[in-house]
């Protein structure tokens, strides 16, 4: 849940990558804190398994600038893809304000990616969350790689009800900001609590 | 005056904030309500450490068995170096009073100081939330916070937020 200090005039949000395992969530941040400069971010936390996979969540602190005299302070959290820690990603879905969902494009991937997707709404409905409602954007990753899914059926697959979207090479950073912007934009407009009417 | 406002006087008017090397106020979704570390980035990434490491814990005392988490306190320590993290309600939202310690000379007397610390700021929030509704209710031409904080934004703003990365 988004935090809005109306005193010190500070907004702070939570933007959660969810997806298949393998997927580039944590590539999408980790490109995020290479091209951030130090005073605008935090230590990122990752917390690993022996294997690099990510075990529990990891977290980027971001401070971005204002926007109408509001400091806008975004957490990048991603969670583990893998199948069989489904209790991190239900903990670290709580408090959301915004969701990316990072999908694979190579085609052996797409079972993984309608997967994931379900587990997404299944956890968000859980915890009270509307999933037409809350900001959502999508990104297909890994479009520098031979094998993969068309857009059109990536669309037709994973995002029928035609959320934004964004085509990434994650490891190049391409799309990486263009979407981070996007889930930004919409974050931001979905704050409660209006100044005046 | 809103909780984090509330939570700041109560630790600054005290020096409550000198009890250890680091401490916070933390809610259950890892955002930082207060810290005595100046350091926004810093803190940040305790809050959402603590929280994680509360929420973690929890998850597996519920695979022994279905258990209340309000009586649980979290302890990762050596005879002197340490986490304590202790729940607190504060208006009936559940957060964290997290505290590092580094070199104390009797951590057992520290704890119990924390514990202490819980209750004080339990309290300070209900009096204090009590005093200020009634104010409020007092008070005459206050600001409507409904709808939306912003109406629009363009790209440009958007942009403009992001403007650190050159991109």
């Amino acid at each position: 849940m988004s935090f809005v200090n109306y005193h010190t005039k500070e907004i702070n949000c939570k933007i959660v990558y969810y997806g298949p395992g393998l997927g580039g969530k944590t590539t999408n941040i980790q490109y995020v804190y290479q091209r951030t400069s130090s005073q605008s971010k935090g230590k990122m936390v990752t917390l690993n398994t022996e294997n690099e996979r990510t075990l529990f969540f990891d977290f980027l602190p971001l401070d971005l600038g204002t926007i109408r005299g509001f400091k806008t302070r975004f957490h990048l959290y991603t969670v583990p893809g893998q199948v069989f820690y489904e209790a991190s990603r239900k903990l670290i879905l709580r408090g959301v304000d915004g969701i990316v969902f990072v999908a694979d494009s190579q085609v052996e991937k797409m079972e993984s990616n309608i997967e994931s997707l379900e587990g997404l709404k299944k956890n968000l409905t859980e915890q009270g969350y509307d999933f037409d409602k809350i900001p959502i954007v999508f990104q297909w990753n890994k479009r520098d790689l031979p094998n993969i899914t068309s857009f059109q059926d990536m669309q037709k697959k994973l995002n029928e009800k035609d959320f934004p979207c964004f085509e990434a090479t994650a490891i190049t950073g391409e799309g990486v900001f263009e979407t981070l912007k996007a889930i930004s934009k919409l974050v931001l407009l979905n704050i409660k609590g209006g100044l005046e009417d | 005056m809103n909780l984090k406002q509330l939570i700041s006087n109560f630790f600054e008017e005290n020096d409550f904030g000198k009890i250890s090397a680091h401490v916070s106020v933390v809610r259950n979704d890892g955002i930082v309500i207060y810290s005595n570390e100046e350091d926004a980035l810093i803190s940040n990434s305790m809050g959402a450490l603590a929280s994680g490491l509360w929420q973690a814990a929890t998850s597996m005392i519920n695979y022994v068995g279905e258990v209340e988490d309000n009586e649980y306190r979290l302890a990762f320590d050596t005879s002197s170096s340490g986490v304590f993290v202790l729940p607190v309600e504060l208006n009936e939202a559940r957060c964290y009073l997290v505290a590092v310690y580094q070199d104390a000379l009797n951590p057992a007397k520290l704890k119990q100081q924390l514990k202490n610390l819980m209750f004080l700021l339990e309290m300070y929030i209900r009096d204090e939330t009590i005093s200020v509704s009634r104010n409020t209710q007092e008070a005459k031409g206050n600001v409507e916070r409904s709808g939306y904080l912003f109406k629009e934004i363009s790209d440009e703003e958007i942009d403009r937020l992001f403007g650190f990365t050159g991109i």
